[in-house]
């Protein structure tokens, strides 16, 4: 971010205008406006289609699609004539497609079924557990300002499959985050050519934060930081959980 | 949201879409519950759909009907307030010595300045509720880049008008 901005959102909270959530309180919003069912619902006017279509417009505009409610109707229905006259395979794409798009979200539910990168990495992440696995930790969810929040992601999440085993670390995504004792989230923010990264431990049933983990870093230096801050979490987990 | 929608649907959803993190924010600062505030956005939001036809300002709609919903539950929960606009009075505006006057040139610009509802929203949840391009892009339905190329263009006008009103370098006041 350059220093103009910094400076004038610096300016901002010396004004008290700039009133900054919690990142995880900034996701909640961002996801819970996702849940528009119960309304329609409440408003009687609920019903497959018209929820398909919200669900799809809601899809598009996180991968930074601002489709009008008509041509997402649209989608819809090339989608569904693609599930019936298609190839099988075609078809199953499709209808598993559409699948996802209807999956009941839990409350905490986490990102959307399908991400750029991260569809296929949830469903080997599961595919070699059953349906009812724990994971100790999910770690997603990093916000700031910096391009490299993928980056730190999957550095982090690296270290710690390393360190914990895949057993029991998985990347947060739709479906898993009720499976999860605690979470791994935080965020990326560059000043200038430095980063600082900052993950935290948050316990799932308390939403209470547990420890917090700060690193500065260059830009080369980053997965280099993320296996130290890995290194750490662990450890905050060994005092926070009874493990080996 | 300049152009009308052709059905109730497609104008709920794009309001919905667009300002539910925005209410959420304001409920929650006042109510401190998540799953309360979950309660009150819905609230909020049904009446919104319900009442569409009577919704001309999305922004005063939203802002007059959160606040009743506040009240509604500061009543249920033995929190009585006789007046709602002071409790709403502190969202962004608290006093603070020596930084009233540079708030009230702030706000007084972004007023001036006439931004797009497009704008007004980036620049509040970037600037005034720390969320990041990319939080701010699933909400708008754009992406990063686009999130980042409208802000700075946003802060950029602001700063410019500041100067007009003779305010040169921010720096200088921090």
């Amino acid at each position: 971010m350059n220093s103009r901005i910094e400076s004038f959102e610096t300016l901002l909270s010396r004004c008290r205008l700039r009133n900054p959530l919690p990142a995880d309180l900034r996701a909640r919003a961002v996801r819970s406006r996702k849940n528009a069912k119960e309304i329609f619902q409440k408003a009687g006017t609920y019903s497959l289609m018209l929820w398909l279509t919200f669900r799809l417009f809601m899809l598009l505009r996180d991968f930074g699609i601002k489709a009008t409610f008509l041509q997402v109707k649209v989608l819809i229905g090339i989608i569904a004539v693609n599930a019936v006259v298609t190839a099988p395979a075609g078809g199953y794409y499709a209808v598993k497609y559409i699948k996802a798009m209807i999956e009941p979200q839990t409350e905490d539910a986490g990102s959307m079924p399908l991400t750029p990168d991260g569809v296929l990495k949830d469903e080997q992440a599961e595919k070699t557990a059953p349906a009812s696995a724990v994971y100790d930790v999910g770690l997603g969810g990093f916000t700031g300002n910096s391009v490299n929040i993928g980056r730190v992601e999957r550095a982090l999440y690296s270290g710690l499959v390393e360190i914990l085993g895949k057993d029991r670390a998985v990347y947060l995504g739709s479906g898993n985050r009720n499976r999860v004792k605690k979470i791994v989230t935080g965020t990326v923010q560059k000043f200038g050519d430095k980063y600082l990264i900052t993950a935290k431990v948050v316990d799932v049933e308390t939403s209470k934060v547990l420890s917090v983990i700060s690193e500065k870093s260059d830009e080369t230096g980053i997965d280099a930081v993320c296996g130290k801050i890995a290194g750490k979490l662990a450890e905050s987990f060994k005092k926070i959980t009874s493990y080996k | 949201m300049a152009d009308k929608p052709k059905s109730r649907e497609e104008r709920f959803t794009g309001i919905y879409a667009e300002y539910y993190p925005l209410v959420y924010n304001a409920v929650y600062s006042k109510v401190g519950n998540r799953h309360d505030a979950d309660d009150i956005c819905q609230e909020v939001f049904l009446i919104t759909y319900e009442k569409l036809d009577n919704v001309y300002s999305v922004r005063n709609w939203l802002y007059s009907t959160l606040k009743n919903a506040v009240l509604r539950y500061y009543e249920r929960n033995k929190r009585p307030v006789e007046d709602i606009e002071k409790v709403f009075d502190d969202i962004g505006l608290t006093y603070i010595n020596g930084f009233k006057d540079i708030r009230i040139i702030i706000t007084d610009a972004i007023e001036k300045l006439d931004f797009s509802e497009e704008e007004r929203l980036i620049l509040e949840y970037i600037a005034f509720y720390g969320y990041s391009y990319a939080e701010t892009g699933k909400i708008m339905g754009l992406t990063k880049r686009q999130v980042g190329y409208k802000y700075v263009n946003i802060v950029d006008r602001i700063l410019e008008k500041l100067k007009e009103q003779g305010i040169e370098n921010i720096e200088d006041i921090l």
